[in-house]
């Protein structure tokens, strides 16, 4: 399974070096495709899939360095070819099901690694697992609506409407994370939350070494790192104190969550817009 | 419900066309597409030979390969199989009785005033 995937990512990685050989209408075009057939590509075979559209870049490259755009060589029902072609590529669940694992694993990693900066550590595994069950729906949707929107841009409601329910699922994941108490509750010990402190913290220091962080694994590698700094400065004698001080505001206490859950969106907000003009450039 | 007519008729020649270039020699995409212009297929939309190349690889017709390529990653080179082979006399063997009664039917048209 590690080797099928580091030959897909590897597949992944050679289209994007590619694709800037095209022109800009021609990536546009291609992108297009892409971008559908990899959104609507759920349940079938992602080798396969990045194959096929790596071979059809090829082509378009050499379409395009004999004078041919690619909207002349392809045709104009982009769409239409897309479907015919994610017909031809096989199912394979057991992509579909590695894949939601790997998420949901990811998920709960990210949600769960905050934990660590408390000096008592227990987690209520039964609200994690609901609030990755939440992040994964909301991935499966948002991979599904880019693809089916690939070929028609959505107007400024439909997209109004999008960021909408996207931010009403992060309140929901948020709350269901800061509110809902299961009877599934796991405690570690001081001394355990501490020892996965520091062998965290080693394997942060050597992962750049062995492997190479790409662009989506960054944001999580860093965002990890930081927990398990400040995690360990609860632990620390010389900054326990300042650290595992409460914060109490008394009945202004719901208002310090809000601020809290509106500042994580705003992040994600921030994030959002940054990744989008660095791609318009 | 022309359209689509037209397209699935250009489909099953189109399988027929690549059965017989692909058996004089291994190609993959761009090269096909090539050597369907100079037999007068400029106008048909290259896009249609993907899905096509796909499925008659999965009907056991084609089987495919890697080749590596100087310009880049390796390129997907298709061949004929037995299968295929048998398919390309059958298609080759239809089309010529198919083309002769419809000349027939041409022939006997009625000229126009």
């Amino acid at each position: 399974m590690k080797k099928r995937t580091e030959a897909v990512n590897k597949l992944a990685a050679e289209n994007n070096q590619l694709r800037k050989q095209l022109t800009k209408a021609n990536r546009d075009y291609y992108e297009d495709l892409l971008v559908y057939m990899r959104g609507k590509n759920l349940f079938r075979d992602d080798y396969q899939l990045e194959e096929s559209l790596l071979g059809i870049l090829q082509d378009l490259i050499d379409a395009q360095n004999d004078g041919t755009d690619a909207m002349t060589y392809f045709g104009h029902d982009l769409k239409q070819t897309a479907t015919e072609l994610l017909k031809t590529i096989p199912p394979r669940i057991g992509n579909f099901i590695w894949f939601n694992l790997k998420l949901a694993a990811m998920m709960m990693f990210i949600l769960w690694l905050p934990r660590l900066t408390y000096p008592n550590v227990t987690f209520d595994a039964g609200s994690l697992l609901l609030a990755s069950g939440i992040a994964i729906v909301s991935v499966w949707g948002a991979l599904w609506y880019v693809g089916s929107h690939a070929f028609a841009k959505p107007s400024r409601l439909q997209l109004t409407a999008i960021i909408l329910l996207g931010v009403i699922l992060f309140g929901i994941m948020v709350s269901v994370l800061l509110f809902l108490k299961t009877s599934w509750q796991i405690r570690l010990s001081a001394h355990t939350s501490f020892t996965v402190i520091i062998l965290g913290l080693i394997i942060a220091a050597i992962l750049p070494f062995i492997h190479h962080l790409t662009e989506l694994e960054r944001p999580i590698y860093y965002f990890s790192l930081f927990i398990l700094i400040l995690g360990l400065l609860v632990y620390l004698r010389a900054t326990r104190s300042f650290f595992r001080t409460k914060i109490d505001f008394g009945q202004w206490q719901w208002l310090f969550y809000v601020a809290v859950i509106l500042l994580g969106i705003g992040i994600g907000l921030l994030i959002w817009w940054l990744g989008e003009r660095r791609h318009r450039h | 419900m022309a359209r689509d007519d037209n397209s699935q008729m250009l489909k099953g020649i189109l399988q027929g066309c690549l059965l017989i270039l692909l058996a004089r020699k291994e190609q993959y995409g761009y090269a096909i597409s090539e050597s369907l212009n100079l037999f007068g297929f400029e106008n048909v939309p290259k896009g249609t030979i993907y899905p096509l190349l796909m499925t008659m690889e999965k009907k056991g017709l084609l089987t495919s390969h890697m080749r590596p390529s100087p310009d880049g990653p390796s390129r997907k080179y298709y061949k004929i199989t037995a299968d295929g082979e048998k398919a390309r006399q059958t298609f080759i063997l239809q089309w010529h009785d198919l083309k002769s009664h419809v000349d027939q039917i041409i022939a006997n048209q009625p000229e126009e005033a």
